[in-house]
């Protein structure tokens, strides 16, 4: 067996030298920090605001002279998302969206409905092509993130032909056949766990092409297609999640000018995502309906940069 | 924050992140979830820094909370997916020794951490025992364990205990 001295030496000089970005990790945590201290802020506020707004309703409406026979006031009203609206802006001009908890719609399968609720901080909007985006569609600071329920089919267009590429059942499948057909700054899935939903993580890095190129998801139920990869630069973080036997596949794009800020952003908006299943039976609400993005289902082929 | 503690926590973070990261990586074997758990011990360390700045090793608290972390992450995915072993291709770039990371790969993950802060982090076992929440005798017991199961990757063949 070798001796201590032995296996440290061999352990120092055979093992990887990761070389981390020191410095880009450093800035992706302050920004973090400063983050957490806006949000803790924000939060305090407003419940100073609430507090106050409580407080000014008791005094204004109680009643002075008791009444023996008037029942007490229940407040059962839940903290609820608020749907996205119905006007959405367009690809190339975003409607601003005010800070706060939202709730979109996966697009896909009719039933279970897949929704999500997250937190959008300011500077978010809403588009026809995606649940929520931070610009116009070829800006190359631009954010976006969408989902999409029951993706059992993947297409890679190139110039205009599209092929089928083969995926298994799991998400682990999909993950996989999704992680082949990165470019060079692309990942492998890993496992993780999104509002207690097991599935995997990976990231894809647009391949460029001389011509319009990027991946489409075929839905299970529809026959539409939706661009998942840009343009040659564009980063799409993806989260494959089994939400109660539904496959839901989260994408966090950004552009080649996104600071590691707006990336860190990016990902803790989704990181603040839960999951509501509608089933079978219970009707869609109107808000539900109007989050319908119009123009999701075409082939939008990124334009060259 | 005041500028000059920015300033002090920014330099304890560059001359401490490398090895923190190597040793989360060690454990995790993903170089990701290894940065994500790098980056939550420090922010833990910057939300707190008006009582860290105070301690004789900042980085020393920081290893304590990412190994525990990446240990109890490690165990978790370690029960979700026995015999999984991810390789992050990015940290290959120095051709590493894949066998003997595979074989660290296959350590529990208690020892392996073990392994990893002794001969690699140098850190003495006394402080392995309290880092890990557990005896120096387990300590000696992990590393002894480690060292015999690595020596056979790195000699070759099979190992007798000669004790």
């Amino acid at each position: 067996m070798l001796a201590d001295d032995e296996l440290r030496q061999a352990l120092a000089t055979r093992l990887p030298d990761l070389q981390p970005d020191v410095e880009g990790e450093l800035e992706r945590l302050l920004a973090r920090a400063d983050s957490v201290v806006r949000r803790r802020r924000t939060a305090y506020v407003a419940g100073l605001v609430a507090a106050a707004i409580v407080i000014a309703g008791l005094v204004l409406g109680h009643a002075w002279h008791r009444n023996a026979d008037e029942p007490e006031p229940v407040d059962d009203t839940p903290r609820s998302a608020r749907p996205l609206e119905a006007e959405r802006g367009f690809y190339a001009d975003p409607s601003a969206l005010a800070p706060g908890r939202y709730r979109a719609r996966a697009l896909g399968s009719v039933y279970p409905a897949v929704q999500l609720d997250l937190d959008l901080p300011a500077g978010w909007g809403q588009d026809d092509m995606y649940a929520v985006a931070t610009g116009p569609g070829d800006d190359a600071a631009t954010r976006r993130i969408d989902a999409f329920a029951d993706v059992r089919r993947i297409e890679v267009l190139r110039c205009g032909r599209a092929r089928a590429v083969p995926t298994g059942p799991g998400t682990l499948d999909l993950a996989t056949a999704l992680a082949s057909l990165g470019g060079d700054r692309s990942s492998e899935p890993t496992p993780v766990r999104l509002a207690g939903y097991a599935g995997y993580r990976l990231r894809l890095a647009g391949a460029g092409s001389s011509c319009s190129a990027g991946i489409a998801l075929r839905e299970g139920s529809l026959r539409g297609i939706v661009r998942l990869t840009d343009a040659a630069d564009w980063t799409n973080r993806v989260w494959v999640i089994d939400v109660d036997g539904v496959h839901v596949l989260i994408n966090a794009s950004n552009g080649p000018d996104a600071t590691t800020a707006q990336k860190a952003e990016l990902v803790e908006i989704v990181e603040s995502i839960s999951f509501v299943v509608q089933e079978a039976g219970q009707s869609v609400p109107s808000t539900l309906r109007a989050d319908s993005r119009a123009n999701a289902f075409q082939d939008r082929r990124p334009r060259s940069r | 924050m005041r500028t000059a503690d920015r300033g002090e926590f920014e330099q304890v973070f560059r001359s401490g992140y490398p090895s923190v990261l190597r040793t989360a990586y060690l454990v995790l074997h993903d170089r990701g979830r290894a940065e994500e758990v790098t980056q939550d011990g420090f922010l833990r360390l910057y939300q707190r820094w008006s009582q860290a700045v105070s301690y004789d090793h900042p980085v020393a608290w920081v290893r304590k909370v990412v190994v525990r972390d990446a240990i109890r992450r490690a165990e978790r995915e370690r029960r979700q997916q026995p015999g999984l072993v991810l390789v992050d291709r990015e940290a290959n770039d120095r051709l590493p020794d894949l066998d003997l990371l595979q074989a660290l790969a296959e350590l529990p993950s208690r020892q392996r951490a073990a392994v990893v802060l002794f001969y690699l982090e140098d850190r003495p076992v006394d402080e392995i025992a309290d880092l890990m929440d557990v005896s120096e005798s387990t300590v000696k017991q992990h590393l002894y364990q480690g060292r015999k199961r690595l020596s056979q990757v790195l000699v070759g063949g099979v190992v007798g205990d000669v004790g």
